[in-house]
Order: structure tokens, then C-alpha cells, then sequence
């Protein structure tokens, strides 16, 4: 436990020397801050562009923004938010398989299993806390700007949001930890992610797939029962132990 | 009792055999210096006992314990400095020894300490609060040594730890090695011959995959002693002078004479024969084989 400790220490320290977790931290902000400021502008911006719209023929009605807009907002750029923390930890394998840092640490007696398990822990960690700032900044602005601004639905939509976050890092880190390339495990987990989201066109087997995490903005809208969404955040509860499992088993066939 | 035991090692890289039937003793409290040319399969060897690489067949065991591919108990006993040691370099020194010590399961008293100890022994303390990133090569090597003496290993493995550095350097890591004697066995791997002939007591010689030649330094050399004795001069004016007054010798080189069949006595003529000639040469030496000449003679077997 004792070496466990130390190494997640290492990694977390490692992330903030690093100054990665501040930019995470302020990027995760930004966002945060965003989905309400994006939902509040948008009929400004509408009646700037209205009066060159109308002359090609497009008029607007009266345009009502509330709590739901700035979720909606929310929810599309969930996709930056997987895209830039999978891009910060893409390396984190191969940095210390290149630079040959691991083996002072592995020819004192540490496991390999507890190497990779620091890592998993601290890349969970680390996307634990950025998304929930994210949640929270942002429902914090909506509630400040709106009412309502917990609609029913949104606890679940977000756990699902952030499950499939969780199932993506853990994917790419079970390809990292078996490649000396950080590139390759996030092309590869990206065509992963490809193919899931390929097999969501066949539409019984959307409500399994991890990759339509993301979609939970139904659930706010009243589109979508949580049964629609909950077979998939199971599968990526089981998807994320079977790869943090084979992260452990790529490093420990890892030649030094 | 041997610290390291290596009976009948074997290692394939694909059709490329690097170690043959590889058997080595190191007994505790040696300098074991391990020589071979590049290639001759001695980081090979050293990454086996580490547990870092599987071996094809055969049995290592330290301190009597064996050791297996991958889960590595036997490397509490272990130090290991790499060629070229990689830290994280926006650790200090004292966070890093810190990191390794408590990994090696030193208890937390004890670490900063010991800590201090080694930062002053590599004499990096005046440093050990600065980042790693801005280290030397040298300040690297030294901080390798310190990491890896941080449990108190009965071995302590260097691969080839002076090879990237500049003589000061090397002195540096020779003049510790000499100073932790007393505290640990060292395996240590080197093409560098005057390196071993400065701090070694036994070496062994890989060649072709196994030991062409091992034991105590000076044992080697006897067994390997050749007779004659070498005059060396400035000028080779003087060298053929001398050799046309004093025959039986031969042109080593224009400006030296090798007198292959001299004895102790012949030695001494040539000396007063030196005086009366009012001749001062370079030097006059008894032939002693140099590390040099063995392992060139058994790396052409």
C-alpha cells in the first residue's frame, strides 16, 4: 500500500510541476463557464445577425432561453472535454518507457501491476475532478442566471457523461501501457471509438454502448427513460475493469 | 559466500546467441569488474539478474535466493545504476532518493538520513534541493549511485557507469565505488580498462556469449605474465644507439626497445650500460601484461 501511496504521490505531484493540472484545471473552468455564457448570448447575437438574416428571408420568433439551453450547451461540448483529457494522458506510458525512467523504480522490488495502477488511479482522478469542476461551474452560473436549473434527469445524464469519460481513459490506457507510442493509443482508442459509435447506427444496440454516454441530454428533455441509457452505463463499468485490468497485463509483458 | 551465482545462463535474440552456458561467482565484498567489447552480451546479462529480462535457460540466485522474470523480490538485495541513469526531473534529489527509498521498503526515520548520507557521499548536498532537469550528465551518474545505494543493497550492479564521462567525472564515480567497498559487493561492466585496473579485485571477461577469462586481477595478470623487459627513449637515434651496444632486443617501435627473453639481471646490465653511456631514457619497465593485451588476446580467441 505503502508503495502504492508513494507512486500516485509521484504522478500527482508529477501533474502539477508540470503545470498540466493547471491548465486542465483553467481549461475545465473555461468550460464550465462557457455552456451558461453561450446559452445567455445567444439571442444577443441572434438580433445582431437578424437584420442581414431577414434580408435573405429568415426571421426569428421571439427566442426564450432558460436553465435547459445552457444543459444543451452542456452536453455538446462534452466532446472537447474527452478529446483534450485523453490528448494530456496519452503519453504517460511512453514517456517512461522512452526515457527508461521506470527502471530505477522497478529494480527496487515494485510491482509492475502497482506502476500501472498509480497511473490509472491518477488519470481518474485527475478527470474526476475537471469534469465535476466543469458540472459544477456551470450549474452554477445557470442557477444563477435561471431557475430550475437542476431539471429532472440531469443526475443521471451526468454520471453517463462522466462514465463514458472514465471508459475512454481507461481504453487508452490499456492501449498505452502496451505501446511506446502515446500517438498510437489515442488514434487507436479513437477508432475504437469509431466503431462503437458505427455500430449505434443499428438502433437495438445503441442503449448498450458506452459511446452514446453522452446523449443524456434526452433524459432532460423527456425524449429518452433512463432505460434507454442505463444498459450502456453498466457495459462501461465492466468495459473500464476489463481495461484497467489489461493496462496491468500490458505493462507486465512490457520488455525494458 | 557469493553474493551473485549465474550457472549455465542462456539468452537468444532470435537467431543471435548472446549468452552460451554463462557461469560467474561473485563472492561477497568484491569489485567484480565485468569487461567485453560492445556487444559481448554484459547489459544482457545484468538486465537477466534484474529480473527485467527472461532468460532462455539456466539459474541466477542472490544471496542464495532465485531469481525470476518479471516479479522481482530478489532486487531488494539490489542496487542498480543504468549506463545512462533517467530521473524525473522535476523531482529534487532529496524527493527522489525519498521516492526510491520508501519504494525499497526504508522506513521513513531512516530514509532522510540515509538520504543525506549518500547526497554527501555523491556530493550532490549542495544541490539536493535544486530540480533534476538542470543536472549534468556527471551530477546525473553520481545521483544514480546514491539511488541506488539507498536500501543498503548487498549488490550493487553498475553498467558501464563511466562511459559517458569526461575523466573528472570518471575519477568521481571511481573514487566513490573505492569509498562504499566496505559496504556492498559491486558487479561493475565497463569496456574501460584503466577503469577496472583502478578499482577492481577480480574481474571476469565475456567473450562469444561466456567467461573467456575471470578470477582475482592479479592472478590473471601471473597467470598471464610474460618475462623481458621495455626501454623506451625520446629519440630513435638513441634507441638504435643503445641497441647496437646492448643487442638481444628489437624494435617495439621506432623509439622503443623490447628485449623479450631479458631477465631481472639483464635488466640491471642494461641499466649500468645506460649510465655509462650517459643515455636517459623515457623509461625502463619490467613487461607486465596490461588489462589492454589480455583482452585483446581473448577477444582474438
Amino acid at each position: 500500500m505503502r508503495q502504492l501511496l508513494l507512486l500516485l504521490r509521484k504522478e500527482l505531484l508529477e501533474l502539477v510541476r508540470t503545470k498540466r493540472a493547471m491548465v486542465l484545471l483553467i481549461v475545465f473552468g473555461i468550460f464550465g463557464i462557457l455552456n451558461p455564457a453561450l446559452a445567455k448570448l445567444t439571442p444577443w447575437m441572434l438580433s445582431l445577425m437578424g437584420e442581414s438574416l431577414a434580408e435573405q428571408g429568415i426571421t426569428f420568433g421571439a427566442i426564450t432561453v432558460d436553465a435547459l439551453t445552457s444543459w444543451t450547451q452542456y452536453f455538446k461540448n462534452l466532446m472537447m472535454e474527452y478529446i483534450l483529457i485523453l490528448a494530456m494522458f496519452s503519453s504517460i506510458f511512453a514517456q517512461e518507457y522512452q526515457s527508461g525512467t521506470l527502471v530505477n523504480l522497478l529494480t527496487k522490488g515494485v510491482s509492475r501491476g502497482k506502476v500501472a495502477l498509480s497511473k490509472l488511479l491518477a488519470v481518474q482522478l485527475t478527470w474526476t475532478v475537471c469534469y465535476w469542476l466543469t458540472f459544477l461551474v456551470t450549474l452554477g452560473y445557470t442557477a444563477y442566471f435561471w431557475e430550475n436549473a437542476l431539471p429532472a434527469g440531469i443526475w443521471l445524464a451526468a454520471v453517463c457523461a462522466y462514465m463514458m469519460g472514465v471508459w475512454l481513459l481507461s481504453l487508452e490506457l490499456a492501449f498505452a501501457s502496451a505501446l511506446n507510442s502515446g500517438m498510437y493509443a489515442l488514434l487507436l482508442t479513437g477508432g475504437v471509438f469509431a466503431l462503437f459509435f458505427a455500430l449505434g447506427m443499428l438502433p437495438q444496440l445503441t442503449r448498450f454502448l458506452p459511446s452514446h454516454l453522452g446523449d443524456g441530454l434526452g433524459l432532460l428533455t423527456g425524449d429518452m427513460a433512463s432505460s434507454d441509457i442505463l444498459p450502456a452505463l453498466w457495459v462501461s463499468l465492466a468495459l473500464s475493469a476489463t481495461q484497467s485490468a489489461l493496462c496491468v497485463v500490458g505493462i507486465r509483458k512490457k520488455q525494458l | 559466500m557469493d553474493v551473485l551465482e549465474i550457472t549455465n545462463l542462456n539468452k537468444r535474440f532470435g537467431e543471435r546467441t548472446v549468452l552460451q552456458d554463462l557461469s560467474l561467482r561473485v563472492p561477497e565484498g568484491a569489485i567484480y569488474g565485468f569487461i567485453g567489447e560492445n556487444g559481448a552480451g554484459k547489459t544482457t546479462t545484468m538486465k537477466i539478474i534484474l529480473g527485467l529480462l527472461a532468460a532462455d535457460g539456466g539459474e541466477i540466485r542472490i544471496c542464495g535466493e532465485k531469481v525470476g522474470y518479471g516479479q522481482t523480490r530478489t532486487n531488494r538485495f539490489v542496487g542498480y545504476l543504468p549506463d545512462v541513469p533517467e530521473f524525473y526531473g522535476y523531482l529534487t534529489p532529496r524527493e527522489y532518493l525519498a521516492l526510491c527509498g520508501g519504494l525499497a521498503g526504508v522506513s521513513s526515520d531512516t530514509l532522510r538520513k540515509r538520504a543525506d548520507e549518500l547526497l554527501e557521499l555523491v556530493g550532490l548536498s549542495a544541490s539536493a534541493n535544486r530540480r533534476i532537469s538542470g543536472f549534468s550528465r556527471g551530477m546525473k551518474q553520481r545521483l544514480g549511485i546514491a539511488q541506488a545505494l539507498i536500501h543498503r543493497p548487498k549488490l550493487l550492479i553498475c553498467d558501464e557507469p563511466t562511459s559517458a564521462l569526461d575523466p573528472a567525472g570518471r575519477k568521481d564515480i571511481i573514487d566513490i565505488l573505492r569509498a562504499i567497498k566496505s559496504e556492498t559487493t559491486v558487479l561493475f561492466s565497463t569496456h574501460i580498462l584503466p577503469d577496472i585496473e583502478r578499482v577492481c579485485d577480480r574481474i571476469g571477461l565475456l567473450h562469444g556469449g561466456r567467461l573467456a577469462l575471470s578470477g582475482r586481477l592479479e592472478e590473471v595478470r601471473a597467470m598471464h605474465a610474460k618475462s623481458g623487459f621495455v626501454v623506451e627513449f625520446a629519440e630513435e637515434s638513441e634507441a638504435v644507439t643503445f641497441l647496437s651496444a646492448y643487442p638481444g632486443g628489437e624494435q617495439d617501435t621506432p623509439s622503443k626497445l623490447l628485449y623479450p627473453t631479458g631477465t631481472r639481471a639483464d635488466m640491471i646490465a642494461a641499466m649500468t650500460k645506460l649510465g655509462g653511456m650517459q643515455l636517459c631514457p623515457l623509461k625502463i619497465e619490467q613487461r607486465e601484461p596490461s588489462l589492454e593485451s589480455l583482452f585483446m588476446e581473448a577477444s582474438a580467441e
